[in-house]
């Protein structure tokens, strides 16, 4: 195939994955790792539809934006493959680098997500997703972003989804709250409200914040409205 | 039903947990099969008991203690009879398949899905256990907490993975004592309201089968399974009860 064509159907993709997800009603996940634990800030425009969602009781977690089903279809996938990590190698052997690794390959998700999205004449996953790996403290846990097209990127202390204009700009925000050092619990829930509210398509919203404990990994609670999952 | 075993089998893992033995001689292989558990319903909670005797043929009783009751998830224990690597290997992938059923639905799991995943579980391992002419099997108590319903259920799931509800009697005994067990409960005067008195009870009913089967040992242990979770009993619990069961 040219590689002029092959450019141009993967910006048409591109295209179509950032409207979707740039549209009014669609909004991001935002995570910062803190002194006490990791912070996840999300809202949800579909009731009992929850962004955030355990992959793994070790401290995985995972949160998509987008098509709902892709969502859920991709945190199935990855909550059977954390699992039978688990099975195969015991707690030790389930950590994200090596779910990335085995979803790689042929047959897993990021394969499927990239032949997916290339393919000329299929609608591409319009979604994008964030996995989080709670450690010990904040320089022990991982972030990595996954878009649409299956390839990942990972940014230290933080990580950010939504349409690619948008958490361009949160990450960098996002990194400059970082640059001076892992900021605590609740610097980084101002911070992160200032960030959400600044964003003019987030302003009439409702964030839910979620707090992931360094000494819990397991368990994920709100720390706002009382609210527990 | 499960997707997590049906991925699990699709990534070729769940064939080394029952892998094809035609052929293997399991004639010579002497597997007695010895253990006591008891499930008693009380209240809105379940009460699992087993003994801890691990018994080789008819020459060796290890006292580890060899624990048999584990817990699934957070809602709910499994308690099983029958060869130990099989057992444990049962225990260990149900496990794992409620944790990752539990972590797709992003909740717990019902008692009823609970005790399918078992009923799953085991029907995996019913051709290996016909193949070795029942030498190998599993038989499973297992007690679970049911939040949609606000009480606790029992099941017991035998190697031809018939799955039992006991709701109506209120009580079983799985394993090689469970004769005496079960003796034991059918004699009860009262169905027990509270845990400690259906501790009582299963104490009492393993403390038979401990007099009267060679494959059934102390130290015993315990577990109930209610709304706050699985609660296992400490030792100086369960012995206070032996005490005035004496």
């Amino acid at each position: 195939m040219p590689e002029r064509y092959t450019q141009s159907v993967e910006s048409e993709m591109w295209g179509i994955v950032n409207t979707f997800l740039s549209q009014e009603g669609v909004t991001p996940v935002i995570a910062l790792a803190t002194e006490d634990g990791v912070v996840f800030m999300t809202t949800s425009s579909i009731p009992g539809f929850e962004k955030l969602k355990k992959l793994h009781r070790t401290g995985l977690y995972f949160a998509g934006v987008g098509e709902t089903t892709i969502i859920s279809r991709m945190h199935t996938q990855l909550v059977n493959r954390a699992h039978v990590l688990e099975y195969e190698g015991g707690f030790s052997n389930v950590s994200l680098g090596r779910i990335r690794s085995k979803e790689q390959d042929e047959g897993g998700v990021l394969s499927e997500l990239r032949s997916t999205f290339h393919h000329p004449e299929v609608v591409p996953p319009r979604a994008a997703f964030l996995l989080a790996q709670v450690g010990r403290d904040a320089a022990s846990t991982v972030f990595l972003q996954i878009a649409a097209d299956g390839t990942y990127g990972s940014d230290e202390g933080f990580g950010v989804i939504w349409d690619s204009e948008s958490d361009e700009r949160i990450a960098k925000k996002l990194s400059e709250v970082i640059s001076i050092g892992v900021p605590t619990l609740q610097h980084a829930i101002e911070m992160m409200r200032a960030i959400w509210f600044a964003e003019e398509r987030l302003s009439d919203t409702q964030p839910t914040i979620w707090l992931v404990r360094y000494e819990e990994p397991g368990t994920f609670n709100t720390i706002e409205g009382g609210r527990s999952a | 039903m499960s997707d997590f075993l049906s991925f699990l089998e699709s990534e070729g893992s769940l064939q080394d947990f029952a892998p094809d033995v035609r052929g293997a001689p399991f004639s010579d292989i002497d597997m007695a099969s010895a253990t006591t558990i008891v499930g008693i319903h009380y209240g809105r909670g379940v009460l699992l008991c087993a003994d801890s005797q691990a018994t080789l043929g008819n020459l060796d009783r290890l006292r580890g203690p060899f624990r048999k009751l584990v817990p699934v998830g957070r809602t709910a224990a499994i308690g099983f009879a029958g060869a130990a690597g099989m057992a444990l290997n049962t225990s260990r992938i149900m496990q794992i398949t409620v944790e990752a059923e539990a972590a797709a639905l992003g909740d717990d799991l019902s008692a009823e899905f609970i005790s399918l995943i078992g009923e799953r579980v085991l029907a995996k391992l019913f051709t290996l256990s016909m193949q070795s002419g029942g030498k190998i099997s599993v038989h499973c108590l297992l007690g679970a907490y049911d939040a949609p319903s606000g009480r606790a259920k029992l099941y017991s799931i035998d190697p031809m993975y018939n799955r039992i509800d006991h709701e109506y009697t209120g009580y079983m005994a799985i394993g090689s004592g469970s004769s005496h067990a079960q003796s034991s409960l059918d004699h009860r005067d009262h169905r027990p309201e509270m845990a400690q008195d259906a501790l009582k009870q299963g104490i009492a009913a393993l403390l038979a089968a401990c007099e009267h089967n060679a494959g059934t040992g102390k130290p015993l242990f315990a577990v109930r399974i209610d709304e706050e979770g699985v609660y296992a009993y400490t030792q100086e619990e369960i012995e206070d009860v032996e005490v005035t069961n004496a």
